[in-house]
Formats: structure tokens, C-alpha cells, sequence
């Protein structure tokens, strides 16, 4: 019988090999995993294991057409170890400073230093003392665009690399300044839409669980839990690039024509309330917004008040109207200097010019400070405050940003014996542009007090709504007719006939009024400085436009009183004739069948 | 003695089964060697084409950014000076107002087009029965 190849003695010691490896094994097992278990978990936990964020790319803001107004994008700040630089590398320094716009010596400097002084007890240790801190990090550029990066990388430059940061940029730079806010370089949103509808732009940030190599390296394949980052929202607002820039420019030609302390001018569509553009003056470029200072960067048409003057005589005037107490045609004596009114006489304010009497479409037309005053007094104390809240004054508009403030209209209880002479002429009130405005609009729209419409919706990124903001009527005002009535009124202001006629254009019915209020200086009424403004719409049958231009402390080259007529109605013209063919605005003679607008028209379409 | 061999042969058989098994627990690790390895490649193939993709996004936020900023009026108003195109906004007496439906307007317009074009003489060759 053979033999076979596992003798006993072999056997014992193969036996014996495995049960000596199996024991080894088994006590390195246990060595690993209970006896050092915990440091050593601890230890892979520390060298292995890591938590990498998705940052979240933060919404874009939109015009109502779809174009960027904020934005964001990636860019990198590039740095250097000058630890690790070569020499061979010195060669390209020059080319890398001129991809970065420095200097070459600048860039020289920053990457031949490699030590750090460093004091051991205090910095005002003598240099000897001093210790010496090698330099990891020397910052380069803080925002160099990818397209640059990639030229950079493709130097090949031993040590210098950059780190990844979404940096939030504004396309229009100065556009919309006041409305968009800005990020600062913390990244906290300051102000505007920026701030205030920061939860939708600013998405979520994602995060997974996973491990990494000895060389940092991601090792994929031990991802273990994994969030997605979720992108913010898109904001569409209802500003209008177009309109916004033929506003701004506005705001420059004022500036320079009448040297103005400041200006605002708002653009809206009164049947809505959308804000088609609102700017003021001075303004500042949003990329560079840490150059403005604060006060600058206050969005003015709601922050800031005024004595509207003229522009208010529009309350008491409607609500004598809507009451039913006159007619366009009742007639006032404009002359008289004081009038009996609760037993009391009381002083009416002067007018620009004598009036004998006025019929009260004579007294909106021609702006009669004592008209208006008789008009207030018609109504009397109570309902005239009654309708000047119902027009939105003393209450915030609702405009939702800006640090908007509610005025100053005083309950009766709380006016002296002037008042009921001087808030029909808009004395005694504090109102911000913003009010007037919807105060006017008001009319526009048929008697219905808007609120302010300035986001449009909210949009994934895939253009998908997710919320939609309506239009929204606060409350009427006015009955229809009446409007209607006050529409009329206000287009014989804005005419030849009136104060307001450099805001007329021609082949469209403009209603409008001017106003013109000194300013308190110290207390006192300024002789010199006065707030002139044009308030309006157009056409006046059929508004699709209402436009405020306030000029605060206008200068006029000639040294006369800067009146609304003067600085403010031929702004009203510029953006109105310019808003024309933008928005399609027919004008007051448009019917149904064709329009022939001059002789373009005839001599280019004729029908078959 | 018949007890031996049959126990010797019992031993090599043992030994050939445990080489066997041995031979088959390596092949079980090899392959699960081979997957993890392959699993390893499928996640780094992903994170790269992730790390693409955030590139992309990057490029196209970029060039959005851009595009954006070479819209922006100002910008247009500088080129319009600057490469002297002399573009202008329309006046309202260049604007003809079309108040009524565009299709119908613009479908009689090209019905009468058919209707009055005048007929060119054309000649082509006939063949006759010789």
C-alpha cells in the first residue's frame, strides 16, 4: 500500500502552523478590536472619515423680462505657499502678474517673503528676540475669474493654487440699486430684496459623509450618507430693466441740470400697483457698495418724507367731490385772506397769484392754496383726515423692504387752528414719495388705493413658479365717477391752462399736478430751498402709467424758486415720451380701427 | 493491516478538500477583491463627472454673468457710441400702431399678392406625332 503524502509528523506540524496562525490572528483581532478599539476608531475617525458641504448656488434676480439683475459666480482667490515655490518656476512670475493686473515687483515681494516675524511674549519685542514663522499662505488675488484660473493652472507654478468661492455680482452695477440690496463679504444679505426674501435665494447647503485617502483625496466608494444641495430660488420682480435705466438716466440729467440735495422718480402701473422703475439720487454701484456711505444707500422714496405741498390738494378736492358737497363747477372767492370756520376765524394761506373767484376745476387746475383750503373746510376737519388716511397717508404702503416709514398725519384731535387751512394744501403732512405716489395712482386706477407690487414670483431653477404675488387692492377710496371726475380736473392742471404744463406730451391726455414746498430749515420755512415735484398719469382715459418725480433742493442755474413745474414736469415728458413706444401706449384718439400716426402711416401700409 | 491506507487515502482526500476549499475561499476573496475595486472605479468615475458637471454649472454661471453684464443698457448705449452703429430709440411718428388682427391682415395682404402677380410667358418643347 502507498504511502500517502500526509505522514502524521507533517500533518502535526501543518496543524500546529495553522492553529499558531489562527491564534496570532485571533489575538491581533482582539488586540485591534476590544482592547484598542476605541483609540484606534477614534484614531480612523479623525484621519479618514470627513464631512464635505455642497454649498447651495444662491437665486438670481430678475427684471419682469427675464434679465439678471443679481446674480451669482463663481470665483477664486488665489494664493501662494512659498514654501514649496521652485526656482525654476521664477520664469513665469512675470506672465502670472500680468494675468493677475499687478505689478511684477509686487507680486515678487509676496512670494520671496517666507518668514513671518513672529514676537514670542508681545509685538513690541525687539526684532531678536522675535521668532521666525514660515509663511503657508500669501494671498494673491482675492477674485480671479475661472477663465483666468485655468491660465494660471496652466503655468504650472509649483505651489500657487487658489480656493473656490461664490462671489454674488450685480450686472447692472448702480441699476436698481436702492430695490436689489447687496451681500456683503460675510455673506449676510443687508438689505433690499437681497434681505428680504433671503430664505428663497439662498437655497440649502448639502452635505455628505464619506472618507478620504492618505494624499486628502475623496474615496468615493465609502460615501455613506449624502444630502444634495439645494439651489435658492430665482426672484422675479416687476421692474422693468428698459424702464429702470430711462429712470436712472432721468435721475443723472437732474442731477447735473439742478445740483439737487436728492431725487426720486417712480414709475408704476397704477391698475396693478407693479413698480415698472424706482431710483433715486444719489445712488451708488452695488458692486462696489462698501464705497457708499449708509446714507447714500437709503432707498429715499420710502425712508425719507416731505411736505408734499400741491400735489395733496387732490384729497380734499376728491373728497368734496365723492361726499357730493360740491360740483367741478361750484365756485370759491379765492380772494378772501380769512374765513370763519368751527366760530373762529382762521388766516388762509396766500396764493402765487391773486385769484378773484375759482370754480373748483379752476382751483386743481391752477393750484389755489386758498381754494384748497375753502375745499378742506367744505369737508371739514374729520372727514378730511378721513380720506387723507383712506389715500394711504400716515400708513405704510406695504412696500415690503426698505425700512419703509408711515409719515406724519396727525388725528384731529392734534391739530392747531391752522391746520384745517394748511393740510388741504398738503402743509402739516409728512409723506414719503412712495405715498404720493399711490395717493395719485389712486385716481389712475378708478378710486382703488394698490399696494405697492414689486415681486413679481418666485421661480425654481428650472422656471418652474413656485409662488406668485397678485395684485392687491388696500381699499376705494373714491367712487369711479369721482375718479373719473379728478382724472379730468387733473389733465386741465397738466396743460397750458395749468401749473403742470411742461409735462404735457403731445397726442396723449396727461393728468397730473405739480407741487412745490419750502423746506423747514431750523425750523423755519426756507425762502431758498423748496421740494418740487410732478405727480401723474397718462392717458388720462385709459391710465397705463403713473410717474412721481420728487427733486429735493433743486438748483437752478438761473437762481429762481425751483418749482415742480420747472424741475420736475419736464421729467415727467422725457420718461414719459420715452415709455410711449416701449409699452405701446395708444394714444387719447386710438379707436378700434386702424390708427394712423402721421404721415409714416399712410405712406407705408396701405390695405390690399 | 487494511486499516492504514484506507486512512491515509481519507487524509489525502481531507487535504485535497481542504486545498480545494482554500483554492475556493481565495477565488471568493479574489472576486470580492475585483468587485470592491470595481465599486471603488464606478465612485470615482461618478465623483468626476460630479466634479464636471459643478464645472459646467460654474462655466455656465459664468457666462450667464457675462452675457448679463454685456446686456446690461449702459453697456449697450457705450457700444452703440463706440462702434458708431448710430442706433436709435424709435420716435412715435415712425410707429404705426396695427389695430386690428395681425394673421387676418397679414394673410389678405399675401392672398392679393397671389391673386395680382403678374403671369411670365414661359415656352417649353412639345414632341408631335411625326
Amino acid at each position: 500500500m502507498r504511502k500517502g503524502f500526509a505522514s502524521s509528523s507533517r500533518l502535526v506540524v501543518l496543524a500546529a502552523g495553522l492553529f499558531a496562525a489562527l491564534v496570532g490572528i485571533s489575538a491581533r483581532l482582539v488586540d485591534l478590536h476590544w482592547l484598542r478599539s476605541a483609540e484606534l476608531t477614534a484614531f480612523v475617525d479623525k484621519a479618514r472619515k470627513q464631512i464635505i458641504v455642497d454649498q447651495a448656488r444662491r437665486g438670481d434676480i430678475l427684471d419682469i423680462r427675464g434679465n439678471r439683475l443679481a446674480t451669482s459666480r463663481s470665483l477664486i482667490e488665489l494664493g501662494a505657499d512659498p514654501q514649496v515655490l521652485r526656482k525654476e518656476d521664477e520664469a513665469k512670475w512675470p506672465e502670472l502678474a500680468q494675468l493677475l493686473g499687478i505689478p511684477q515687483s509686487e507680486l515678487e515681494i509676496a512670494l520671496r517673503r517666507r518668514f513671518a516675524l513672529e514676537s514670542v511674549d508681545s509685538t513690541d519685542a525687539p526684532t531678536d528676540e522675535r521668532m521666525s514663522r514660515p509663511i503657508r499662505w500669501v494671498r494673491l488675488s482675492e477674485a480671479v475669474e475661472e477663465s483666468t484660473y485655468e491660465r494660471i493652472l496652466k503655468l504650472n507654478i509649483k505651489g500657487v493654487y487658489g480656493n473656490r468661492h461664490y462671489r454674488r455680482v450685480y450686472p447692472g452695477g448702480q441699476l436698481a440699486a436702492h430695490i436689489l440690496g447687496y451681500i456683503n463679504k460675510e455673506g449676510t444679505p443687508v438689505t433690499g430684496v437681497e434681505r428680504h426674501l433671503d430664505f428663497y435665494l439662498r437655497g440649502q447647503a448639502g452635505w455628505r459623509e464619506s472618507e478620504r485617502d492618505g494624499l486628502r483625496r475623496e474615496l468615493a466608494q465609502f460615501r455613506t450618507r449624502e444630502i444634495p444641495a439645494a439651489d435658492g430660488f430665482d426672484v422675479v420682480l416687476t421692474l422693468d430693466t428698459f424702464v429702470q435705466h430711462i429712470v436712472e438716466e432721468e435721475l443723472e440729467t437732474i442731477a447735473t441740470k439742478f445740483r439737487p440735495d436728492s431725487a426720486t422718480i417712480i414709475v408704476s402701473d397704477p391698475r396693478t400697483g407693479a413698480i415698472l422703475g424706482i431710483a433715486n439720487y444719489p445712488t451708488f454701484d452695488l458692486n462696489h457698495y462698501n464705497r457708499a456711505p449708509i446714507a447714500v444707500q437709503r432707498n429715499l422714496a420710502v425712508t425719507d418724507m416731505f411736505e408734499p405741498g400741491s400735489t395733496f390738494k387732490i384729497v380734499a378736492s376728491s373728497g368734496a367731490l365723492n361726499d357730493r358737497l360740491v360740483t367741478t363747477s361750484t365756485v370759491f372767492d379765492c380772494s378772501l385772506s380769512s374765513i370763519v370756520y368751527e366760530g373762529r376765524a382762521r388766516s388762509l394761506p396766500g396764493d402765487a397769484h391773486a385769484y378773484g373767484v375759482l370754480s373748483v376745476a379752476e382751483i386743481v387746475g391752477k393750484s389755489s392754496n386758498r381754494g384748497a383750503a375753502q375745499l378742506g373746510m367744505r369737508l371739514g376737519s374729520q372727514r378730511l383726515y378721513e380720506y387723507a388716511r383712506a389715500f394711504g397717508f400716515g400708513e405704510e404702503t406695504g412696500f415690503p423692504f426698505g425700512g419703509e416709514i408711515p409719515g406724519m398725519l396727525h388725528p384731529v384731535r392734534a391739530w392747531d387752528g391752522l391746520t384745517i387751512t394748511r393740510l388741504p394744501m398738503g402743509h402739516a403732512v409728512g409723506a414719503t414719495a412712495m405715498q404720493m405716489h399711490y395717493a395719485m395712482s389712486t385716481i389712475a386706477n378708478g378710486g382703488v388705493l394698490m399696494r405697492p407690487l414689486i415681486v413679481f414670483e418666485i421661480r425654481d431653477h428650472s422656471a418652474r413658479t413656485i409662488a406668485q404675488c397678485q395684485p392687491m387692492q388696500v381699499r376705494r377710496v373714491i367712487s369711479k365717477e369721482t375718479a373719473t371726475t379728478m382724472a379730468r380736473l387733473l389733465v386741465n392742471a397738466a396743460s397750458a391752462e395749468g401749473t403742470g404744463e411742461a409735462a404735457v406730451i403731445t397726442g396723449y391726455e396727461v393728468a397730473g399736478k405739480t407741487g412745490t414746498t419750502q423746506k423747514i430749515i431750523n425750523g423755519h420755512y426756507s425762502e431758498r430751498q423748496h421740494v418740487g415735484s410732478f405727480v401723474g398719469f397718462f392717458p388720462a382715459r385709459r391710465p397705463q402709467v403713473a410717474i412721481t418725480v420728487i427733486v429735493d433742493n433743486g438748483r437752478l442755474p438761473t437762481g429762481g424758486t425751483a418749482y415742480g413745474g420747472t424741475v420736475a414736469a419736464p421729467s415727467f415728458k422725457r420718461i414719459g415720451e420715452q415709455l410711449i413706444p416701449y409699452l405701446g401706449i395708444l394714444p387719447a384718439q386710438a379707436n378700434k380701427s386702424a390708427i394712423a400716426m402721421g404721415d409714416a402711416k399712410r405712406d407705408r401700409i396701405s390695405h390690399p | 493491516m487494511k486499516k492504514a491506507p484506507s486512512q491515509s487515502v481519507l487524509w489525502n482526500r481531507l487535504l485535497i478538500a481542504t486545498v480545494l476549499l482554500l483554492v475556493f475561499a481565495g477565488s471568493i476573496g479574489l472576486a470580492t477583491v475585483w468587485l470592491r475595486h470595481q465599486v471603488s472605479e464606478v465612485a470615482a468615475a461618478n465623483r468626476n463627472a460630479q466634479v464636471r458637471i459643478a464645472e459646467l454649472d460654474r462655466r455656465i454661471a459664468e457666462v450667464n454673468s457675462q452675457v448679463a453684464a454685456g446686456l446690461s443698457p449702459d453697456v449697450l448705449l457705450r457700444q452703440n457710441t463706440r462702434l458708431r452703429l448710430g442706433l436709435a430709440a424709435p420716435r412715435d411718428n415712425q410707429i404705426i400702431r396695427v389695430d386690428e388682427e395681425v394673421e387676418i391682415r397679414l394673410a389678405a395682404k399675401r392672398n392679393a399678392e397671389l391673386y395680382t402677380t403678374s403671369v411670365v410667358p414661359a415656352s417649353f418643347p412639345v414632341s408631335t406625332p411625326r
